[in-house]
């Protein structure tokens, strides 16, 4: 039962992650290869003030969100000088630094990582992991309600003007440069709210968790999924969760799988599995 | 309302623009002819502020709007419809109008929308559908409406009839002449298309390479020797 439970934690994870980066690369097509170093700036603020002020996860959990927001903020600047490509190295470039900060940095634990991190309580109540389970996947789906949200609103359709033309965007009065930091904005707070669900649920980590290959892992997910829409990051988190768990063997080559993957979708089914104008998602409402 | 002085532009060393001066008075269609590379594009991007300008004065209802950015400018009132369209291809007919609409509040938009349906009625017919799916002559027709949800003082035209069916271009010239009859909008039209552009344009100019060859009403062009050799044959 244990062993369930926290798969279905990491589905919820992973999916958030999955819903955060299809905000930047999905809705505003802002190339994005680090989003493991948002997840992680998440993850050590909720670590840091949790273990060193004492402070419980509730006021962790949302101190971790604005903090990530406003690194995601920041860093989110690069992609309104470079262009697309050197975008895509730039965030890579990001993730080894942000990586490298908390490992070699004493503040953020140093090699050694954060332990001690406090599990969520209710009063003197520490909260069962089935309860941890429920928590995680009512925060799974206010971000899907909030991605959703987004890509319905006025928000989205800039977002997802600036991704199709910027030129056509600006001349219709949209400020590419506003939407382009809002969609990092977004994405790193979600981005945030994972990473203190992931200390919290851990209670111990260490700089490697948040390392480049875990942000091919979520750039994969919406890939695969389909990327721009709610239900194919969804799907992807889903996927990519449940797959190491059937085929133990594979995961020392895991990696590698994803990257092909990665590779094949791109160039045979660049919409996913049921992106929107994917083969299966047409069928499925065409009947409907 | 539009006032041009001495602009320079360049692309890298190459020199795209030569101290090109012209005004635009309210209420007029002026026209801008010259051959493909003459820098007519380039000049209508650095009015609508997507291209920087080296040298010279964009003067705008008497604002100087040279530094400005182009959602800025969008916001004063000008407003460009881009050569081929440059619509939204994976966004529906409506959603690439409410996007043109961006700054303007909702009652405002239902309005335009309806002003849009009534001058392109087949946009109606197409509205749910993907812009992606419309043909050449629609999509210039989205570009155009696209370019008046943000309600402009001044409309900037780049190439309307480029790839269009001769009887097509008619149509949308119509349109564009009612356009300035009935509302006064004023327009800035760019054209290869120098008969076209002549016939419902109230003052013109011909550039080249650059450069102002001469200027006048389209009478006073349709009778100039270098124009009626350079381009009308």
């Amino acid at each position: 039962m244990n062993y369930y439970l926290t798969i279905l934690i990491y589905m919820g994870i992973n999916s958030i992650l999955a819903l955060s980066l299809n905000i930047i690369v999905g809705y505003a097509g802002q190339i994005s290869l680090g989003h493991a170093a948002f997840y992680g700036v998440g993850a050590y603020t909720s670590a840091l003030i949790a273990t060193k002020l004492g402070v419980s996860f509730w006021v962790a959990l949302p101190a971790a969100i604005v903090m990530t927001a406003f690194i995601g903020a920041i860093l989110g600047l690069p992609s309104l000088r470079v262009s697309e490509d050197f975008l895509a190295i730039t965030t890579i470039g990001i993730n080894f630094v942000v990586q490298a900060t908390f490992k070699y940095v004493k503040f953020f634990g140093g090699a050694l990582g954060v332990s001690g991190i406090p599990f969520p309580s209710i009063g003197h109540h520490n909260l069962s992991l089935a309860e941890f389970a429920l928590m995680t996947t009512i925060f799974t789906v206010l971000a899907a309600i909030i991605t959703y949200w987004v890509s319905v609103s006025w928000i989205g359709l800039g977002l997802k003007a600036v991704r199709e033309d910027e030129l056509a965007a600006s001349s219709s009065g949209v400020n590419v440069y506003k939407f382009k930091v809002l969609a990092f904005i977004i994405g790193s707070a979600l981005a945030g709210l994972a990473g203190s669900l992931y200390a919290h649920f851990m209670m111990f980590i260490t700089a490697d968790d948040f390392s480049f290959p875990l942000s091919i892992t979520i750039l994969s997910m919406i890939v695969i999924g389909g990327i721009g829409t709610v239900r194919g990051a969804f799907l992807g988190a889903i996927l990519l969760t449940i797959l190491p768990e059937l085929f133990r063997p594979l995961a020392n080559y895991r990696m590698l799988v994803y990257a092909i993957l990665l590779i094949l979708f791109m160039r045979f089914l660049p919409e996913g599995l049921i992106g929107d104008e994917s083969i299966l998602w047409k069928k499925l409402t065409r009947k409907a | 309302m539009l006032r041009v002085e001495k602009l320079n532009v360049y692309y890298d060393r190459l020199h795209v623009l030569k101290d090109i001066s012209f005004e635009v008075k309210e209420g007029e269609i002026f026209s801008i002819i010259g051959a493909n590379g003459a820098g007519k594009t380039t000049l209508l991007r650095s009015i609508m502020g997507l291209k920087d300008v080296a040298d010279g004065k964009i003067i705008f209802k008497g604002k100087d709007i040279t530094r400005l950015k182009a959602h800025e400018r969008a916001s004063l009132g000008i407003s460009l419809s881009f050569e081929g369209g440059r619509i939204l291809r994976t966004l529906t007919v409506e959603e690439n109008l409410r996007l043109g609409a961006y700054r303007i509040d909702k009652d405002r938009f239902e309005e335009r929308l309806r002003f849009i349906y009534k001058l392109f009625p087949r946009l109606e017919e197409r509205k749910k559908q993907i812009a992606g799916s419309l043909s050449g002559g629609e999509r210039q027709m989205l570009s155009i409406s696209r370019a008046l949800m943000t309600e402009p003082e001044l409309l900037m035209l780049d190439e309307p009839s480029f790839g269009l069916a001769p009887k097509i271009v008619i149509e949308i010239f119509q349109v564009l002449k009612k356009l300035n009859e009935d509302t006064g909008l004023t327009l800035l039209l760019v054209e290869q298309n120098v008969k076209q552009a002549l016939k419902i344009a109230h003052r013109a100019m011909v550039i080249e390479a650059g450069y102002e060859v001469t200027r006048g009403t389209p009478d006073e062009i349709l009778t100039n020797k270098e124009v009626i050799e350079a381009y009308l044959g």
